[in-house]
C-alpha cells in the first residue's frame, strides 16, 4: 500500500487550511456565541436574589451537561459540505484521501471543539460566579457559590464508583462519536435525523430489554426490567458491568463506521 | 485516458442506466458526449469522476479506479458540474483554498481567463450570476491543468458572447496531453471545438466517431430546396430552406452541422 495515498502531512495541512479559509467567519461567530450562551445558562442558574440558597458544587455537573448539548450540536454539524448534493460533490472531489477528510473534521469538530468547550465553560463558570456574587452582595445574602472545578462534575461519586465515572465519561465520548459518524449516513437535516436515529435505537434497546424480561420472567409487570443480579467484581454486579459495556464501547465502532461511510459515499 | 469495460449501473430500485457499456477515449481529445435528456450523460460523468460506484464492470481513468478516490486520481481530474454551490467567500479566497491541491495549477492562466471572462477576484462568489459563477468554474478548471477535464453542460446559463468566449478559451487553454469530456444537449455550442463525438441513448453508445472521419463521410449544407431525396440522408426544414446531410464525395468537405448529425443519429437515419 502506498502510504502517500492514505496520508500526507502536506495535503492534510492544506485541507485544514482550506476549511479555515472557507469557514473562519462561522467559527469566529460560533466562539462568542457559545461563550455567551454558556454564560447565560450558568448565570441564570446561580443564586441572584435575597431568597437565594447556596449553589451546590454538584449543580455545575447538571449545567455542564446542558451546555454539552451545544458541543454535541457542533460535532453533529460536522462535514457541512455534505448537506447538499452539490456541496458533497465538491467535497468528495477535493484531492485528499478519505482518511485526511475524516481526520480533519475529527480534529476541528472533536479535538478543537471539545478543548474550546472546556475552556469556554470554565471561563463562563468563573465569570457567572463573579457576576452572581456581585448581585448577591446587594441583598446581604449569605448564599455561597463555590469556584468551579472540573472535579465537581463527579462530585457525588466516591472512589468505589470509579467504573461508573469511566462509563459516564466513555458514554459521552460514544455519544460524540455517534453524532460525528452517523451524521454521514444522511444528507439533509443530518443532525436531526441522527438524533432521531439515536432515540429510535434507545427505544429499540429498551423494548428488547422489556421483552426479554417478560420472556424469561413471566411474572414481570409492565415496563419492569427483571435481571438476575450477582456480584462480579468489587462492588459491581452484572448489571453495572453490562451498562458499562453498553455505554462505553460503542465509540470504538462508530469511528470506523463513519470512516467507511465517507469512503463509500455516493452522490 | 478513459477506459470503460462492461459497465453496469443502476440507481436504487430503478431500471439499469448502463448495462454492459464499454467506451475508450484516448488523451488529446475534446470529446462531445451527447444524448437526449435522461440518456445517462451525467451519470456517466459521475462514474468517471468517482462519485458513483458501478455495480459491475471496470472503469479506468488515468490508470486509476475512480471510486477509489485516491488523491493522485482526484488531483488529475476536474469536474465542472451542471449544478454547483459555493461557500460564502470571494473568488480570491476560493482560489487560495483550492488551488494548492492541484500540482499543475497555473495562476497566470487563471488571471488571463478571468480578464477574458471579466471576472474580478474580489467578487463574492454567491453574489455573482449563475453564468458568471459557471465562467469562474470553467476558468478554475482550465487553470488546474488536470489531465482529464469533465464539463457537464458548460454552456448552460452562459450568454451568447460568453459561449463564444468559452469556445475560444477552451481551445487555446487545453494542451495535447489533456482529455476534455463535454457533456451537453446544446450541441450547437460546442460543434466547432470537439474532435470526437460520442452519442449515448438509453445507456448505450449509438455513435462514436472522430470529427475528421465524419467530415470525410458526410457533407452538410443548407439548400433552398432539394429533389434528389435518395442522396439526402437526413434533412430538416429551416427558414432559408433545408439543412441537409448527405454522403460526402472526395472533392469537398463541409463543417459539421452537429445538431443535424445528432438528430440523424437519434432518428436512426445513419
Amino acid at each position: 500500500m502506498n502510504k502517500n495515498n492514505f496520508f500526507s502531512f502536506n495535503r492534510f495541512g492544506l485541507l485544514l487550511r482550506n476549511d479555515i479559509l472557507l469557514n473562519y467567519k462561522q467559527y469566529l461567530l460560533m466562539i462568542p456565541g457559545a461563550f455567551l450562551a454558556g454564560y447565560v445558562i450558568l448565570y441564570l442558574n446561580m443564586p441572584t436574589n435575597q431568597y437565594a440558597r447556596d449553589f451546590y458544587p454538584s449543580t455545575y455537573g447538571g449545567l455542564f451537561i446542558v451546555c454539552l448539548i451545544g458541543l454535541g450540536a457542533f460535532i453533529g454539524l460536522g462535514f457541512p459540505s455534505l448537506n447538499s448534493k452539490t456541496g458533497a460533490q465538491n467535497y468528495l472531489l477535493i484531492p485528499c484521501s478519505t482518511f485526511e477528510k475524516f481526520l480533519s473534521q475529527f480534529i476541528i469538530r472533536i479535538v478543537i471543539g471539545t478543548a474550546l468547550f472546556f475552556v469556554l465553560f470554565y471561563i463562563d463558570a468563573l465569570l457567572a460566579r463573579v457576576t452572581a456574587l456581585q448581585v448577591l452582595s446587594r441583598y446581604e445574602s449569605h448564599a455561597q457559590i463555590p469556584v468551579f472545578q472540573y472535579s465537581y462534575l463527579f462530585y457525588n461519586m466516591n472512589e468505589d464508583q470509579s467504573l461508573i465515572k469511566d462509563a459516564l465519561f466513555l458514554f459521552f465520548v460514544s455519544l460524540g462519536m455517534y453524532l460525528f459518524s452517523v451524521r454521514l449516513y444522511f444528507t439533509k437535516i443530518a443532525l436531526l435525523k441522527t438524533i432521531l436515529t439515536l432515540a429510535a435505537s434507545i427505544i429499540i434497546i429498551m423494548l428488547t430489554v422489556f421483552g426479554f424480561s417478560h420472556l424469561f420472567y413471566p411474572g414481570a409487570y409492565g415496563l419492569d426490567v427483571h435481571l438476575n443480579h450477582y456480584k462480579i467484581y468489587n462492588n459491581y454486579d452484572n448489571f453495572d458491568i453490562f451498562m458499562f459495556t453498553i455505554l462505553s464501547v460503542p465509540w470504538l465502532f462508530f469511528l470506523p463506521l463513519g470512516y467507511f461511510k465517507l469512503k463509500e459515499k455516493q452522490i | 485516458m478513459i477506459k470503460i469495460e462492461k459497465l453496469s449501473f443502476n440507481y436504487k430500485k430503478n431500471s439499469p442506466v448502463f448495462n454492459n457499456f464499454s467506451l475508450e477515449i484516448e488523451d488529446g481529445h475534446i470529446v462531445g458526449l451527447l444524448g437526449k435528456n435522461g440518456a445517462g450523460k451525467s451519470t456517466l460523468l459521475n462514474l468517471i469522476a468517482g462519485l458513483l460506484e458501478p455495480q459491475s464492470g471496470q472503469i479506468s481513468v488515468n490508470g486509476f479506479r475512480p471510486f477509489g478516490r485516491k488523491p493522485d486520481f482526484l488531483g488529475g481530474i476536474y469536474v465542472v458540474p451542471e449544478e454547483f454551490s459555493f461557500p460564502h467567500v470571494s473568488i480570491a479566497t476560493y482560489v487560495k483554498a483550492f488551488s494548492p491541491f492541484y500540482a499543475l495549477f497555473d495562476q497566470q492562466k487563471l488571471m488571463t481567463i478571468f480578464s477574458e471572462f471579466e471576472l474580478k477576484p474580489e467578487s463574492n462568489l454567491n453574489k455573482l450570476s449563475h453564468g458568471q459563477r459557471k465562467k469562474f468554474l470553467i476558468a478554475f478548471a482550465l487553470a488546474t491543468n488536470c489531465r482529464v477535464l469533465v464539463l457537464d453542460e458548460p454552456t448552460n446559463g452562459l450568454d451568447i458572447p460568453s459561449k463564444s468566449q468559452f469556445r475560444k478559451i477552451l481551445v487555446s487553454s487545453v494542451s495535447e496531453d489533456q482529455l476534455v469530456v463535454i457533456s451537453t444537449h446544446q450541441v450547437k455550442d460546442i460543434d466547432t471545438i470537439i474532435d470526437k463525438i460520442v452519442v449515448i441513448d438509453e445507456g448505450k453508445i449509438i455513435y462514436d466517431e472522430n470529427t475528421d472521419k465524419i467530415t470525410q463521410k458526410y457533407y452538410f449544407e443548407m439548400v433552398s430546396s432539394f429533389t434528389d431525396k435518395d442522396q439526402v440522408l437526413y434533412s430538416e426544414k429551416c427558414p432559408m430552406g433545408y439543412r441537409i446531410m448527405k454522403q460526402a464525395d472526395a472533392s469537398a468537405e463541409s463543417a459539421i452541422d452537429l445538431e443535424l448529425l445528432f438528430n440523424a443519429i437519434i432518428n436512426k437515419t445513419i
